[in-house]
């Protein structure tokens, strides 16, 4: 039996997993049937339902899953892994940085604070241009601008560090 | 009739543009860039060219390469599609040079229209409502901002030389002015590569309703009814439907009526769209002229029998319109989703990536116009519009359940899609009882406070229990089971072969 703790829409799912068949979500005995179709496509049966899926490994503890179209990113560690994780953060500083990742690639079009500026949540911080249109990329919580990764006119992969949030 | 015809454009447009030359005999060339190699227009078409790298400015906005690459191939016209050349008048004047035939208006229509503020004085002047605003670009922000004092705010900032939602504005208040007005511009000038800007009132919760009108070279002009496109994000059409529910037979004889005159008063041939905002009391204003086959052309389509590219081809090449106005009558009503690579949840930002699986939905009265196909790339470089999904019935309400039942059998993955939106959209009371205005996404859809979609997908435990177990499968083992289908050996009509 493997042990594993799963993180999907920010809510938590402790995972005992049985065998090829039978899973415990929370405490939930879940009966299931897994087929995969090919190299990135798999029917997950539930009951009398079925899901069409396609799953991407993004880096060893982390998974982008489609369900019905339906698009999920899945954190998932065995349990061990899982408490090596957390004192790791807890021994860090006391402060909490927050990164923030470029959603897209694009091309810088603004940076509209500087660092050791005080941003509200939800304040836009960078102007990302792509797909032909200015996207607004706001700080997800309020605190100080500790950290800028990039510079106006600069082109930017998915993914990049942008800036930093201190809160 | 023309032999062959270029097709300057990309997405699911080349592919309509391609399946009309098909059915008309006529060989069709498309051009790719590096990011379109494997796009379904490159496959799809005739012949397919090279024309450079995946920046629009370096392909699809090449105009010297796409006119030389015309010339060397010997086509007898070049059809624009929408966006990129299709309404910029120096692009069509160079075509008109070169004695090859552009598959649209003249230049001449173009840029009367093309200009925002000359166009809203021409349709002034042959008694087409206008919004109440400024006939001329705004000089300096100073003057920008004593012109909105005088109209009174809100007021709508607008790039002249813009068009389908991109480089606009709303204005609320003076304090906002500056940082809009440059903003605007900045937008503009990439879009359009032209900065200047106009200023009208802001319509309190109008609806959109546009008429399609299509007019010959021997001055013969006919309407095709209106299509109403009120329900819109970040000023963009996603769903559009034809009829609409809000016009009554008087107002559609009046606004079809207006719009043949704003197409007269330009000297217009081939196919054209008047766009109006209406409001309550359903008086009308001229909003804009689009010199150019729509987005959203499909809806007109269905109801009509007519087919609007092949139209369009028939024209340019020097024929009468294949019809009399008398003959064309709504049967029946349509409807389209837009179904974007974008976030609903995340204030719509585009996705981009890899299309892993993909199934398209069929059964009657469905049509798919899609660019896309599996292992297709949504690329950065282009708009995020996959397909469009248009659903065709007796009456309205039951082409919004058909359409309902092809989103559910619809299915995209490896790129966040707008379809969980389309469905809280059509589902929704208001919406179904053809109440709502172009504010209705950010009204009845989105959560006021975080701008997320307001419910969720009523089988959400399933969907995340079932995303759960495939990601303990994959963590744990190194690959599930195999399906016993894809394994040829086990095909029973095989064996009786050999037997």
């Amino acid at each position: 039996m493997s042990e594993l703790v799963a993180y999907i829409c920010k809510k938590v799912k402790k995972i005992e997993l049985s065998d090829d068949s039978i899973i415990k979500i929370n405490s939930k005995k879940i009966q299931f049937n897994l087929l995969s179709l090919d190299a990135k496509t798999y029917l997950v049966g539930l009951g009398n339902k079925f899901y069409e899926a396609t799953a991407q490994k993004l880096d060893d503890e982390k998974y982008s899953i489609s369900i019905n179209g339906k698009l999920f990113e899945v954190e998932i560690r065995t349990t061990l892994q899982e408490k090596a994780r957390k004192l790791l953060e807890a021994s860090g500083s006391t402060n909490h940085k927050l990164e923030v990742k470029a959603p897209m690639p694009g091309m810088i079009l603004k940076v509209k604070k500087r660092v050791g500026e005080e941003v509200v949540s939800g304040e836009p911080v960078i102007i990302l241009e792509a797909m032909k249109m200015e996207n607004e990329l706001r700080s997800p919580v309020a605190g100080k601008l500790k950290e800028l990764f990039v510079t106006e006119g600069s082109p930017v992969e998915k993914g990049i560090k942008l800036f930093s949030i201190e809160s | 009739m023309f032999k062959k015809i270029l097709i300057a454009n990309r997405g699911e447009i080349a592919v309509r543009i391609i399946r009309a030359c098909r059915e008309l005999g006529i060989t069709s060339a498309a051009i790719y860039s590096e990011a379109d190699i494997t796009a379904l227009h490159t496959k799809l078409a005739d012949k397919s060219y090279f024309i450079g790298k995946a920046k629009s400015s370096e392909s699809y906005l090449n105009k010297l390469k796409i006119i030389q690459l015309a010339k060397k191939i010997n086509a007898d016209a070049i059809h624009p599609g929408y966006g990129f050349f299709s309404e910029n008048d120096d692009f069509i004047k160079s075509v008109e040079n070169e004695k090859l035939v552009f598959i649209g208006p003249p230049s001449s229509a173009v840029s009367l229209m093309g200009s925002k503020t000359a166009a809203r004085k021409l349709m002034n002047q042959n008694n087409v409502p206008i919004v109440p605003g400024t006939t001329e670009p705004i000089k300096s922000i100073d003057e920008g901002i004593s012109t909105a004092k005088d109209i009174g705010f809100p007021v709508l900032l607008k790039a002249s030389a813009g068009g389908g939602g991109k480089g606009m504005r709303k204005i609320s208040s003076e304090k906002e002015f500056v940082s809009s007005f440059e903003a605007t511009q900045r937008e503009a000038l990439k879009a359009f590569a032209n900065d200047s800007i106009y200023i009208e009132k802001y319509i309190e919760n109008p609806r959109h309703i546009e008429v399609q009108i299509i007019a010959d070279k021997h001055g013969n002009y006919a309407h095709l009814f209106e299509r109403e496109c009120s329900i819109q994000r970040r000023h963009q059409k996603i769903i559009e439907e034809s009829p609409s529910s809000f016009v009554d037979m008087a107002t559609r004889e009046r606004i079809t009526r207006a719009a043949i005159n704003a197409a007269k008063a330009c000297g217009y041939y081939n196919a054209g769209t008047i766009e109006f905002l209406m409001d309550a009391n359903k008086n009308f204003y001229f909003l804009e002229m689009n010199t150019r086959i729509q987005v959203e052309h499909p809806v007109t389509e269905m109801i009509t029998g007519i087919d609007l590219v092949k139209e369009q081809i028939s024209i340019a090449a020097g024929n009468k319109l294949s019809f009399n106005q008398e003959d064309i009558k709504i049967n029946g009503h349509a409807i389209e989703c837009r179904i974007y690579a974008e976030d609903s949840n995340n204030n719509f930002l585009p996705s981009s990536g890899k299309i892993i699986e993909y199934k398209e939905p069929a059964g009657p009265g469905i049509r798919l116009d899609s660019g896309f196909s599996r292992n297709s790339i949504i690329s950065v470089y282009y708009d995020p519009l996959i397909a469009k999904l248009i659903a065709w019935s007796g009456d309205r309400k039951s082409s919004i359940n058909r359409m309902i039942r092809a989103l559910s059998e619809y299915y995209i993955s490896g790129v966040i899609n707008n379809i969980p939106l389309l469905n809280l959209v059509l589902e929704n009371k208001n919406f179904i009882d053809g109440n709502y205005d172009i504010n209705f996404i950010e009204n009845h859809i989105l959560n006021k406070k975080n701008g997320n979609i307001v419910s969720e997908n009523p089988d959400i435990e399933g969907l995340e229990n079932a995303a759960v177990i495939l990601a303990s499968i994959l963590k744990t083992k190194s690959a599930p089971k195999e399906s016993l289908h894809s394994n040829i050996n086990n095909n029973r009509w095989l064996d009786q072969l050999y037997e």
